[in-house]
């Protein structure tokens, strides 16, 4: 079950002919109209004609009943005789003011289920009758005013606030319409299914009802399905819409040149975006291909991040119709949760709400300032092109090996890695390494010079020189993110395929 | 109407005795009288002054069986009626029961050779012993309602065809009047109104029977069964004895928590809600009242009905109490007392069943031919 919500009372028949307006001048003199139930009329004239029926009934009892019931009857025993011959509530059609209602009448009225009501004005036997059998069978016009209670109740212009209706509201709102317990009930439930996207949230069920009730019923629940989609639709929105700018600023920022990623960070602060901080990106897209809507993006985003822990550390973005979910720390997390189980957790809560995506999930290491940002997601691309054999893939310490094995295997990477890297491998084998070498590790180093001169035990000058020589070799200044990563993994490769990788 | 003074009271010829009634039997008898009133029936008191005074001055009352007479005898059914209230103060002459004796033979030309109580219920089963001892004639042990029931119509009699005519009423003034009329309504509503001409009390005898009628014309051991209940009531555990000794069905323990009173069809009628106490708690009864107690009723079904007979004993003192005694508060035990079997059938239940009470209901104890 997804949602469940009922009500906590009863309604049952005649508490619900009451409200009829036709019916309003009856008067309870007996029992309580909420536990007393009726589904068919009849006329007494003569008790002593009462014949047994299967179904409850509400009698209305002509003149000479009523006197009998007030003078020559005693209410207690009429009351029980009447009930095991099936009538549960009577009416008199005249206000009653000499009925010997005593304690033990009372809690006999109680005790069986059985009403007693009169009229606070005299009517006619006749015209309460017709009233009573109208309203009982449902009339047309008491049916449109149901529909019309909820259309009205649900308007989205008579919310409190002007936010969206709450599921328990708008169940409430059909209840209240209804006069029964109206529940979302879990998938596959007979009854209108509530749907988010291609996802099934529910079903909407509502007790079995006659005659035009029953098709005002089925009306407010179509109508009540409607109204809830909306609501959620809108609440996703309303949630997601304080991150909305931060998604542009992300996503603007991921692909952005290095000059205008200067600019793009200032904003970024501006928003408070963590993004001097460390950063993992997740990458989501689906097996089955196809391009996702804006819409769609952020549903699947707010879906994901209801199963992650400590919310507020996380933005949404996307790339290329990728949905990204970047996690950010203000200080080094190293060593942090394990990201797969993360990755794991957030594509079981999307399976369960868009089971037909089929979504996989790719994992970037954690790197620190906005170049580390858009390094993790260019990883976390690598690795959801790597995830084809499992839901998950991450390009950590542990897993970046079997990616890049993987890639160095494929033609088509071989034949990437030689476009990429063609000026130098044609040099001679001994310097073609020596360049790639000291290229990966000054990539691998963010462009530090120092840091990539002490891994490779060089003078600093020596590295600046050798990467100038590639740089000029590959006609490329190293600026494009996505063009400095793919060059990372196409040394990699080259130097696996070499036999000469770390 | 109103015509000469009674004669003296003669002694005659007794059939063979059976047992008598002295002073103390009066007890019992005026115990067991207060349990067949089923809440009615008149005062006690009074009856039992007036039975107790004319023991004393004329020796005990000899009460024979029916069976015992000759079917020439004549027999006098009397007793009185009115107001309980009035029949409590107004305690009459001594001479009711010569007044009535004397004209009844004037009228008929004979000898009258016993009485007859019209009810053993309350006060008229007593008046019956006050007058057979002040006339000397014996007592029939038999009745004509084997309790109290409101109207003088509502006897054995009536259901067995005897004239209620010759009537004749007398009050505590000496004044006599002799009511004829094949309509024994007539009869009733013109006795009524003499009563209350008298000042709101009468004494009478009516429906006058020979022998061999009272077999089929009467309630039978009336007196004996009185006599058998007030000894029940006499015991340590009065409720016990009367459960196991004259037939009695306890129907609760209870305190009255309502008690509510109305005119209804120009009669007075009440309803009384008694809680369950003891072993009892949680149970509800509601008993209708007249001049009896009429109905009991539990959850919607009758528990009992008139004609059996329903007595509220107090639990203080074991004491009937009468309905109009009745009061929020009293701790009471509710039994139910069998009538006969003469008024089951239908003709009877119409004459003394819930019916004639004004209640349409099926009495649980009716024939199924009778309910049908």
């Amino acid at each position: 079950m997804i949602l469940s919500w009922k009500y906590n009372s009863k309604m049952p028949s005649l508490a619900r002919l009451l409200c009829h307006e036709s019916l309003r001048h009856l008067r309870v003199l007996l029992g309580h109209p909420e536990r007393v139930e009726v589904h068919e009329m009849e006329f007494i004239e003569d008790f002593d004609e009462v014949s047994p029926a299967p179904r409850n009934r509400l009698a209305v009892l002509g003149r000479s009943a009523s006197r009998a019931l007030g003078e020559d009857r005693l209410l207690d025993v009429t009351l029980h005789e009447l009930k095991a011959l099936g009538v549960t509530a009577v009416v008199l059609p005249s206000p009653q003011h000499q009925l010997a209602l005593t304690g033990t009448t009372r809690a006999l009225a109680e005790q069986i289920d059985f009403a007693v009501l009169d009229c606070v004005e005299t009517t006619s036997t006749a015209e309460l009758l017709t009233r009573c059998a109208s309203v009982l069978a449902g009339d047309g016009e008491h049916a449109l005013r149901r529909v019309r209670d909820f259309l009205s109740a649900t308007n989205p212009r008579h919310s409190p606030g002007n936010g969206p209706f709450s599921t328990a509201e708008l169940l409430d709102a059909a209840g209240r319409a209804l006069d029964v317990p109206v529940s979302l009930e879990s998938s596959g439930s007979p009854g209108v299914p509530v749907r988010l996207g291609p996802a099934e949230l529910g079903s909407i069920v509502i007790p079995a009802a006659h005659g035009v009730d029953a098709l005002a019923a089925r009306i407010v629940a179509e109508a009540l399905a409607m109204r809830m989609e909306q609501a959620l639709a809108e609440q996703r929105r309303l949630r997601s819409g304080t991150v909305q700018g931060k998604d542009s600023l992300l996503s603007e920022l991921i692909v952005a040149t290095e000059h205008h990623a200067v600019r793009l960070t200032q904003q970024a602060r501006d928003l408070a975006i963590p993004i001097d901080g460390w950063h993992r990106a997740f990458m989501f897209d689906t097996s089955s291909g196809g391009a996702w809507s804006p819409d769609l993006l952020a549903d699947l985003g707010e879906s994901a991040l209801d199963a992650v822990p400590d919310r507020e550390r996380w933005l949404p973005t996307r790339s290329e119709g990728a949905l990204i979910l970047v996690e950010s720390w203000p200080t080094d997390p190293r060593p942090t949760a394990e990201g797969r189980a993360l990755a794991e957790r957030m594509l079981a809560r999307l399976d369960a709400s868009f089971p037909a995506l089929a979504l996989r999930c790719g994992i970037g290491a954690v790197h620190e300032t906005v170049t580390g940002l858009r390094v993790s997601v260019a990883e976390a691309r690598v690795a959801l092109g790597a995830s084809h054999r499992g839901r998950t893939a991450s390009y950590d310490q542990a897993g970046l090996r079997p990616i890049i094995v993987e890639l160095a295997q494929a033609n088509a990477a071989r034949a990437s890695v030689s476009e990429l890297l063609g000026p130098i491998i044609a040099l001679d084998r001994r310097k073609a390494a020596e360049l790639v070498r000291t290229l990966q590790v000054y990539l691998d180093e963010h462009g530090s010079l120092s840091r990539a001169s002490e891994r490779l035990t060089l003078h600093r000058n020596s590295v600046a020189y050798r990467v100038r020589q590639a740089k000029e070799l590959l006609g490329d200044e190293l600026s494009d993110p996505d063009r400095r990563f793919a060059l990372q993994l196409a040394c990699r490769a080259y130097l696996l395929s070499e036999g000469k990788s770390e | 109407m109103i015509t000469a003074p009674p004669a003296a009271p003669r002694r005659r010829s007794d059939p063979a005795p059976a047992f008598t009634i002295g002073e103390a039997e009066l007890a019992p008898l005026a115990r067991g009288c207060a349990v067949l009133g089923a809440g009615g029936g008149g005062p006690i008191r009074s009856g039992l002054l007036a039975a107790k005074q004319a023991i004393r001055d004329r020796g005990p009352v000899t009460v024979i069986a029916a069976e015992t007479l000759s079917p020439e005898a004549l027999v006098m059914p009397c007793g009185s009626m009115g107001a309980a209230a009035v029949a409590d103060e107004a305690i009459g002459d001594g001479r009711e029961g010569s007044r009535l004796v004397a004209e009844v033979e004037a009228i008929t030309g004979r000898e009258v050779t016993a009485l007859m109580a019209s009810e053993i219920g309350g006060l008229n089963g007593l008046l019956a012993v006050a007058w057979a001892a002040g006339t000397g004639l014996p007592l029939i042990d038999a009745d004509g309602m084997g309790r109290a029931f409101s109207r003088m119509t509502q006897v054995a009699m009536e259901l067995a065809g005897i004239p209620m005519s010759p009537c004749v009423v007398t009050d505590h003034r000496g004044g006599i009047a002799r009511l004829q009329h094949a309509e024994s309504s007539w009869i009733e509503r013109a006795a009524g109104s003499l009563a209350r001409a008298a000042g709101g009390s009468a004494s009478t005898a009516e429906y006058l029977m020979r022998g061999d009628q009272l077999a089929q014309a009467t309630i039978p051991g009336s007196i004996t069964r009185a006599l058998r209940i007030g000894r029940a009531v006499q015991q340590p555990d009065p409720i016990t004895a009367l459960l196991s000794d004259a037939g009695a069905a306890r129907l609760l323990d209870g305190r009255v928590t309502e008690i509510d009173w109305a005119v209804r069809g120009g009669r007075s009628s009440g309803v009384c809600v008694l809680e369950g106490i003891g072993g009892d708690r949680g149970r509800r009864v509601r008993v209708e009242l007249g001049d009896d107690l009429l109905i009991a009723v539990e959850e919607g079904r009758v528990i009992a009905a008139v004609p059996d007979a329903i007595a509220a004993l107090a639990a203080v003192d074991r004491r009937p109490v009468t309905a109009e005694h009745l009061r929020f508060g009293q701790r009471l035990t509710l039994l139910s007392l069998p009538a006969d079997p003469i008024w089951f059938s239908p003709a009877g239940l119409k004459l003394v069943g819930p019916e004639a009470y004004g209640y349409h209901l099926q009495h649980p104890r009716a024939p199924q031919e009778a309910r049908s």
